[in-house]
């Protein structure tokens, strides 16, 4: 694999894109007329060359108000994508400021599916504020700082989590600080180093 | 149906591990065109069988929440560290 880095953006050139990506990819560029957002968890593992698929694709966005709320939501509706989650956009919009997610999908093809919520802890916050660019063949995915999502699949301890931890953290190991993930680490009380 | 030993389980846990890491190993020695061709073809052979679900919407979505209450995963948030603390 060859990752540039240029500035703060790292850049994957001729990379293949998957039907899974290309999914992502028509998602985003709608979203991002609207928000911000940054991509966690093992959709950024896959995007670094795992070798597994997943039904749904982590994304975290800031908190908005409704009225915005409501413009993304009537724009997906539009294009043919439906919320799983049967309500209607107020519904869904509370079920967002509770803390949970909602999911969004095409229409009558509910996988994949993006897992959409707002921001709601510190490590949401330091993800979205820190969040980095990845550039694919010119499509751009920001996806969550490397050091943070390592320790944070850690500390969420399935099998799958610490198997994409550790698959991230050899396929990055030029581009990871690593003074940086062994604070994540012994902050999160988990271990970097496993066997 | 009785579940697999602990000394299976802990063996089954290492080869998967290694695995990962001899994986991770032959991407970063790939050119980008190689492993993701292949990464490729094994998600697009995947999507091809997606609409041949099994489940209703309703039933995946009670499935996955009784998925994750049953999951092993932590649930919430690590304390970040203290010097990160609220810079947003």
């Amino acid at each position: 694999m060859t990752i540039e880095k240029k500035g703060d953006i790292l850049i994957i050139q001729n990379r293949q894109l998957s039907q899974l990506d290309l999914f992502v990819c028509r998602i985003l560029d709608i979203l991002t007329d609207y928000t911000s957002y940054v991509i966690v968890s093992g959709y950024v593992a896959i995007l670094f060359g795992r070798s597994r698929s997943t039904e749904d694709i982590d994304i975290i966005i800031p908190f908005c108000n409704y009225s915005i709320f409501k413009r993304i939501h009537d724009t997906f509706i539009e294009r043919r994508y439906e919320f799983l989650n049967a309500e209607d956009a107020s519904g869904l919009y509370s079920i967002l400021v509770s803390g949970s997610a909602i999911r969004l999908c095409e229409t009558n093809s509910f996988i994949p599916n993006i897992e959409i919520k707002f921001t709601k802890n510190e490590s949401d916050e330091y993800s979205l504020t820190h969040r980095i660019e990845l550039l694919i063949d010119g499509k751009s995915f920001w996806i969550s700082p490397i050091e943070i999502q390592i320790a944070f699949k850690f500390w969420l301890g399935s099998e799958k989590d610490i198997e994409d931890a550790i698959f991230i953290r050899e396929v990055c190991t030029d581009f990871i600080d690593k003074d940086l993930l062994r604070e994540f680490c012994l902050s999160f009380g988990v271990e970097n180093e496993t066997s | 149906m009785k579940p697999p030993d602990l000394e299976f389980r802990e063996k089954n846990r290492k080869e998967r591990i290694w695995f990962v890491k001899k994986q991770a190993e032959w991407v970063r020695s790939a050119p980008n065109e190689v492993w993701s061709e292949q990464q490729c073809k094994m998600i697009n052979a995947l999507f091809a069988n997606k609409d041949q679900f099994p489940l209703t919407k309703e039933e995946y979505l009670n499935m996955i929440e009784k998925a994750r209450i049953l999951s092993m995963r932590k649930k919430g948030s690590p304390p970040l560290p203290k010097r990160l603390r609220r810079l947003g």
